[in-house]
């Protein structure tokens, strides 16, 4: 279908188009003779099967341009990310650099200095950083590696890069933003000149991320362009010069980020209001004071490593408490320790008046649940739907003898109440969508809804549609259930959309407790900063 | 083309029809001797040792770990019950030679299941509470069992058997081998206990990602040892039969099944990676693997020859495996929109994912 329609596009009959070009023209500066773009798109049309991924899709960066690639999930970021990098073959559409026609394959596009940088890191942690760079196709003409000369050239590579990291330190020593460096380093040491970076800062800290990005603007100054592909509004307005905005596999607009605001890529992106959509554009909301009852989780004063210094924290039946603290400040930490994963040196942790031991005994006895960060810390890939959603559970639900056709019901009715798409029992979790398999997570833990509930960065990596509906979730087990929900997160977006009542942490602190007063983003900012101990009305 | 439900399938139906292949290809070399029921029951019988042994494995690879000590603790244990029960004196550490248990059959078999349970625990527990990797623990353990079992026997056979391992391996009901049936019932409650009991599931759990089987409140370290001392116990049970078969004991009688019983596990498609497969797989692997032996010894290569033949065979074999496992990836992310393009992790595409559920 997007097929047909191709041929026609010049003529303007669709007004997709028409954004794009007015967009570019409205910005006199990007008109130079340099601006001539590197990349060109016309027109990428991919199917899958019988769905449409890209749909007549234009697309351009400029040399020494940072262009943002912006989408929900499945808006088809991903999929032209691999196009450009010749992964993916279109079906219609084609694609120059420097004006030669590509002809989709990753050698061409290698050839053409077409580099892309999954979420996935590509670097072997045990070697050391030359020895990484070397992989990466320079310095062993003959067979013979000469690694004193290697480890000099990557030395000198790195400090012309503006890079003060040692070229003998061992990858795996360095942080993940100084890696994703080393990873930007190698993909120009191979000459690289157009470099597609897909979710670079879902991994980092804040600091750590504009420390990336400062690295990627001083690259995009030496001539190197960027497509980053991401979720985060404030990296895109921050540190990139132009946006595209992807929606079901059409461009739904091109800005130049000087221009625009976040509300107006979030409107382009989901084209619907919704409460992450309204926190991201800057609304205030109003926290909750502290309840009466008997705190359910009851933190005092818990120092235990590596990072937590001295921490308490109360959650109460049927609220929903926020963690907000960056990495390094000790809340991940703080939750571990919480379900007994962790355990502390001094100070209590207790779930209604009784000590936390372990994983086992918080599930068993004290019923609590825990979804860590890494939701592939907690599928099994191997295991069909049915046994991710009911492990946790067996010994309640199902006698010793497993009976499959109750354990199907059960995790029927729970993909269904969770609205899990494309998802049956049979279904390996691999199959699934990021916001999906956390569905599944979800639905493990609402098999019997828990008295307790631990979430770590539950909205992490999501687009604004299913993080909403993630947000839902967990707000509707508080309210239903009367469960304890304690919510860690780095984005203030996140703590804010799902929070009762916020706790601030930083360096293995408390820095504040917010209650009963408004809150925004910029509440928890200052917060985290300023280490106010007690905000309230 | 094949449909979906074929290409999912692939995984479990190549090894089947590598099987059916093997038994046509040698019917046809050997109409005579082959296909006879005579033959049958010889296969049965070949295979049962090598089935007991591969269930004890198949426990430990379900579950991600490795245990290479079976073939020894098969060794020692056998050597024990036929010491015992024929009054042989053995040599104890710090004892002298001590004669043990008075000849009694019963007592003799008790401690030779004892001794496989006992290494089966100490490989668990080096595995679980220091750490260890499986592959060296129990490779240490290897050796140590087998070392007990040379020390135990000084050099010499020991003629005596336990009549009951004996009876097992030897008696017939009719036409039909105790030991095949024997074989059989182990097999068949070791599936039952994988695929339909409680901790079968949180065997498969803890194999495929332990740290997600220890956040829902697996207690994954127990199972660990659980199945090693299951597995040891089965291993045990291994070694008394083949001493009953054989007649007689030495102290290296399991070692020779060390690498038949690896290939076994590995042919019928469990993965090393844990959390897939099964005792299916395994069945298919020990019929695989004793009819290519039992064919290959009644055609005509020259015998030479014979051993090569049935490796270039089992490599074939594997290739099919890995090859049909990617082909069964495909299909089950073939239906995956490009919706899904955040997905975490696709099913890799090797022997992780031969023999899905």
């Amino acid at each position: 279908m997007g097929f047909e329609r191709c041929p026609d596009r010049a003529d303007g009959g669709d007004d997709r188009c028409a954004t794009p070009r007015t967009g570019a023209d409205g910005d006199g500066a990007a008109q130079s003779a340099e601006a001539v773009p590197t990349v060109r798109l016309e027109g990428i049309t991919v199917r899958y099967g019988g769905i449409t991924a890209l749909d007549g899709v234009d697309f351009q960066v400029a040399r020494g341009e940072v262009r943002a690639l912006l989408g929900e999930n499945g808006a088809g970021k991903s999929t032209l990310g691999k196009v450009i990098a010749g992964a993916v073959r279109p079906n219609a559409g084609s694609a120059t650099v420097d004006g030669h026609l590509l002809d989709f394959r990753p050698s061409s596009a290698i050839r053409a200095g077409v580099r892309i940088i999954s979420q996935e890191m590509s670097l072997y942690p045990p070697l050391s950083v030359a020895e990484n760079l070397v992989t990466g196709g320079f310095g062993h003409r003959r067979r013979l590696v000469r690694w004193r000369q290697a480890q000099a050239t990557a030395q000198d590579h790195l400090d012309q890069l503006g890079l003060s990291i040692d070229a003998r330190r061992k990858v795996g020593e360095l942080s993940v933003a100084e890696q994703q460096m080393i990873e930007i380093a190698r993909a120009l040491f191979s000459g690289g000149k157009i470099v597609v970076l897909d979710e670079p800062t879902s991994a980092l800290g804040v600091a750590e991320a504009d420390r990336l990005f400062a690295f990627i603007r001083r690259m995009s100054r030496k001539g190197t362009s960027f497509v980053l592909i991401t979720h985060f509004l404030d990296d895109v307005m921050a540190h990139t010069d132009s946006a595209t905005v992807l929606r079901n596999g059409s461009v739904a607009g091109e800005r130049r980020t000087a221009k625009v605001t976040k509300n107006d890529l979030v409107r382009l992106m989901v084209g619907a209001d919704n409460r992450i959509a309204s926190v991201v554009s800057g609304a205030e909301f109003r926290l909750k004071p502290v309840p009466e009852s008997r705190p359910r989780l009851r933190i005092a004063r818990v120092a235990a490593p590596s990072r937590i210094a001295d921490m308490s924290l109360e959650v109460h039946p049927g609220e929903v408490v926020g963690l907000f603290g960056d990495i390094g400040s000790g809340s991940v930490e703080l939750a571990e320790a919480a379900f007994g994963v962790r355990q502390a040196h001094s100070g209590s942790v207790e779930v209604d008046g009784v000590a936390v031991r372990s994983p086992e005994h918080s599930v068993r006895t004290l019923e609590s649940a825990y979804i860590p960060q890494d939701r592939r810390e907690a599928l099994a890939f191997p295991q069909h739907a049915a046994a991710n959603v009911t492990i946790a559970q067996l010994h309640r639900l199902l006698g010793l003898r497993l009976a499959r056709s109750k354990e199907f019901a059960i995790t029927s009715e729970q993909l269904g109440r969770l609205s899990v798409k494309s998802c049956n029992p049979r279904t390996l979790p691999g199959t699934l969508s990021g916001g999906n398999q956390q569905k599944l997570l979800f639905a493990r833990c609402l098999v019997r809804p828990p008295r307790l509930m631990i979430l770590v960065e539950p909205t992490r990596g999501m687009d604004v549609g299913a993080k909403d509906d993630v947000v839902r979730l967990i707000r509707s087990s508080a309210a239903e259930y009367g469960t304890a929900v304690l919510v860690v997160s780095a984005e203030p977006e996140s703590i804010l959309a799902v929070a009762d009542r916020v706790y601030v942490a930083q360096q293995g602190r408390i820095r504040a407790h917010l209650h009963d007063c408004p809150a925004s983003s910029s509440t928890l900012m200052t917060a985290a900063h300023l280490g106010e101990t007690e905000i309230s009305a | 083309m094949l449909n979906e439900w074929a290409r999912r399938s692939l995984p479990t139906l190549a090894p089947l029809a590598a099987l059916v292949a093997v038994i046509v290809v040698f019917s046809a070399i050997a109409p005579d001797t082959f296909p006879t029921l005579a033959n049958v029951r010889n296969i049965a019988i070949q295979s049962s040792v090598l089935a007991i042994l591969a269930t004890g494995l198949t426990l430990v690879v379900v579950l991600g770990e490795i245990d290479l000590s079976f073939a020894a603790i098969a060794s020692v244990s056998g050597l024990v019950a036929s010491l015992v029960v024929s009054q042989t004196p053995f040599p104890l550490p710090f004892l002298g030679q001590v004669i043990v248990g008075a000849g009694n059959e019963v007592f003799a078999i008790i401690i030779a299941i004892a001794v496989g349970l006992m290494f089966g625990l100490i490989n668990g527990l080096i595995v679980v509470r220091v750490g260890v990797p499986s592959f060296v623990a129990t490779l240490s353990i290897l050796l140590v069992a087998q070392g007990l079992a040379y020390y135990f026997a000084q050099g010499n056979s020991v003629a005596a058997t336990t009549s009951i391992g004996r009876g097992i391996a030897q008696a017939t009901w009719g036409p039909i081998p105790v030991i095949a049936v024997f074989a059989a019932a182990i097999m068949i409650i070791s599936y039952l206990v994988l695929r339909h009991t409680r901790i079968g599931r949180y065997i498969y759990m803890a194999g495929a990602n332990r740290q997600a089987a220890v956040l829902s409140g697996v207690p994954a370290g127990r199972i660990v040892v659980y199945v090693f001392v299951a597995a040891g116990v089965l291993f045990a049970i291994g070694g008394l039969v083949n001493v009953g078969r054989l007649g007689s004991a030495q102290a290296d009688t399991g070692l020779n099944n060390l690498l038949p019983v690896f290939a076994i596990v590995v042919l019928g498609g469990n993965s090393l990676f844990g959390g897939v497969g099964g005792i299916r797989q395994t069945l298919v692997g020990v019929l695989l693997y004793s009819i290519l032996q039992n064919g290959l010894d009644q055609s005509d290569l020259n015998v030479y020859m014979k051993p090569l033949v049935g490796g270039v065979i089992l490599v074939l074999a594997v290739i099919l495996n890995v090859y049909t496992g990617k082909i069964a990836t495909a299909a089950a992310t073939a239906g995956r929109g490009p919706r899904d393009e955040s997905r975490n992790d696709a099913p890799k595409t090797s022997l992780e994912t031969v023999g899905n559920p």
